[in-house]
């Protein structure tokens, strides 16, 4: 299952925008455009479902309601999404969520409606009489309410699967010691090494010798590659480098490259979990011969009949990742910000771009000379 | 109603000399994103596909002669099928430069240096970048010397800042019509732009 189609009102950047999503999403724009905040809508549906999560968590995480409000929005205080769930073309579930803040008092986030359909079959919806008997009941979402979920627990587990990664080296190494727990922590690498340790020892191992086998490539020194936990029970990858010297030597994570661990991080995610996948500028530390085939090798990822395909959303800069060749125009979405909030558009959707990428040009050479900033000459001139 | 074009050109400096080309053009031009920046032969790579594209959309191209015997001849090698109507190829002789050159009182005085020393036919010059550089080692000023000169035993042809002082030059002194009066290709350029009139398709 992938979504589909999202729609966002007055989300952070975005007044409102809608996009039909593909298995595979390249998301470009200039800094500051919102690709961070697109991905954002995805991980504030994981936080409604995950545990230890719901409505007040996810919005308190990101300042409150009024600061996901959109500057640009006018009458509407609403802040929301709608998201569609396919399987292949069949739309099978939709959800929406609008929310406000209480006037006073808490200042909690309510919803002004929730709602749910199978197909084009509308399961319930609210506010309802007994949300209307109880107002403080909108301070929660179905998703999160077990009695509630029954008929789309579906939907709900769908949700608790999305993942965001955006691996900080920095907090990998230091075993979560930089980061204390919840919001990104663990986007960040913070248990990284746990989640990996936590796995059966037979997948562990499997995944393990696939990722050395792809790290090789990039780092042909290193040889193998496992995991270890220390005296304290604290697990560590362990890297053998080969060099001069007889006897391969151990390394643990704590004297990988940034580049090493950045791609150990990436490998392990795609074939972890089945909700969507949400990738934040993974060039990142990694040289422009590994980062062009890294959209080659999300795709056969997802083609593997190891595990079900996984919805991969990536936002990016790079020239390189999107010079790939099979980046088709219906999987590019261009952030175009303006005075009235970002507008998404679909690389495809646009006739210049579109003819050129049906002469063959590449999604780099076609899309991205339209998300340059307007006035980048400036910086020519420019000097601190 | 202003024509909607789109541009294509080799690098940063190219782009800026094409935009303020068609500035100055006296046409109303809508002028859309610049593609390409990627240096010569990734431009050659794609020329075709331009043209392909150019069925639905008007685009301008500058791209350099550099060695090649002449234009016509590189037309020919690069679109052998011919250039599609919409599309507006333009090649300096031999370099861009020539054509920055070829505004010589503007670029004598951004040197200070006599006007007597810019060359007066500059499509006539093998390399008119050296030839630039070369000037620029006579600047009056110490910051363009350094900005425009490689320093010695680099292996970069041009100096550390190349791009931007010669992006302010464009931007703030050259005239296009003024160069064109030394500068064949770019006075062919001029005109072509001038009398340029696209079919706009769907597009």
């Amino acid at each position: 299952m992938r979504v589909s189609h999202i729609e966002l009102y007055s989300w952070k950047n975005f007044r409102r925008v809608s996009a039909d999503l593909p298995e595979r999403v390249f998301l470009v724009g200039p800094n500051a455009s919102g690709k961070s905040n697109f991905l954002d809508a995805f991980r504030f549906l994981h936080d409604l479902a995950a545990p230890g999560g719901g409505l007040q968590r996810a919005c308190a995480e990101r300042g409150g309601v009024s600061k996901i409000r959109c500057l640009a929005a006018r009458q509407d205080p609403d802040v929301g999404l709608t998201v569609s769930l396919a399987e292949n073309s069949k739309i099978l579930w939709r959800y929406e969520i609008k929310v406000n803040q209480q006037q006073r008092g808490y200042r909690l986030a309510t919803l002004t409606r929730e709602a749910v359909y199978k197909g084009n079959k509308l399961l319930f919806e609210r506010p309802n009489a007994a949300d209307r008997a109880d107002p403080l009941r909108l301070t929660q979402t179905a998703i999160e309410q077990i009695n509630l979920n029954v008929e789309f627990r579906e939907v709900v587990q769908f949700f608790e699967k999305i993942f965001y990664l955006h691996l900080v080296p920095q907090i990998v190494r230091s075993s979560g010691d930089l980061i204390s727990k919840g919001g990104l922590a663990e986007a960040y690498g913070r248990n990284f090494l746990e989640r990996v340790a936590k796995t059966s020892i037979k997948t562990r191992n499997a995944r393990l010798r696939r990722i050395r086998d792809a790290l090789v490539i990039a780092v042909p020194q290193l040889k193998d590659l496992w995991l270890e936990r220390d005296e304290r029970g604290v697990p560590h990858l362990i890297g053998t480098y080969e060099h001069w010297r007889p006897r391969a030597a151990k390394q643990t994570e704590e004297q990988f490259s940034d580049g090493t661990l950045r791609l150990l991080g990436l490998l392990w995610a795609l074939q972890e979990g089945e909700g969507p996948l949400l990738l934040e500028e993974p060039e990142l530390s990694l040289h422009s011969g590994v980062v062009r085939r890294l959209p080659n090798l999300i795709y056969r990822t997802q083609r593997s009949r190891k595990r079900p395909p996984r919805q991969v959303l990536i936002s990016t800069h790079s020239v390189d990742l999107l010079s790939e060749p099979g980046i088709s125009g219906e999987e590019v979405l261009m952030l175009i910000p303006g005075a009235q909030g970002t507008h998404v558009k679909v690389a495809a959707g646009v006739p210049e771009i579109r003819e050129l990428l049906e002469a063959g040009m590449s999604a780099a050479d076609a899309v991205i000379p339209h998300t340059e900033p307007e006035h980048a000459t400036q910086l020519e001139l420019f000097s601190l | 109603m202003p024509i909607p074009v789109s541009l294509v050109a080799e690098g940063l400096l190219d782009e800026q000399v094409l935009r303020h080309l068609l500035a100055q053009s006296g046409r109303d031009f809508a002028l859309g994103v610049c593609y390409g920046k990627r240096g010569r032969d990734h431009l050659a790579q794609n020329i075709g596909r331009f043209n392909l594209a150019a069925v639905h959309h008007p685009f301008i191209v500058l791209a350099d002669l550099e060695n090649d015997e002449c234009p016509p001849s590189l037309i020919r090698q690069w679109l052998p099928r011919g250039c599609h109507s919409n599309l507006v190829l333009r090649i300096a002789v031999r370099k861009v430069e020539s054509w920055m050159l070829a505004d010589g009182q503007a670029f004598a005085e951004f040197l200070g240096i006599p006007t007597a020393r810019v060359p007066l036919e500059p499509d006539g010059e093998t390399d008119p970048k050296a030839r630039l550089i070369n000037l620029a080692r006579r600047s009056r000023y110490r910051t363009i010397r350094e900005d425009l000169v490689p320093a010695p035993g680099s292996t970069s042809s041009i100096g550390k800042n190349y791009v931007g002082r010669l992006t302010g030059f464009v931007l703030n002194h050259w005239r296009a019509e003024r160069a064109c009066r030394n500068s064949p290709s770019l006075e062919r350029a001029l005109k072509a732009v001038q009398t340029y009139s696209p079919t706009l398709g769907q597009a």
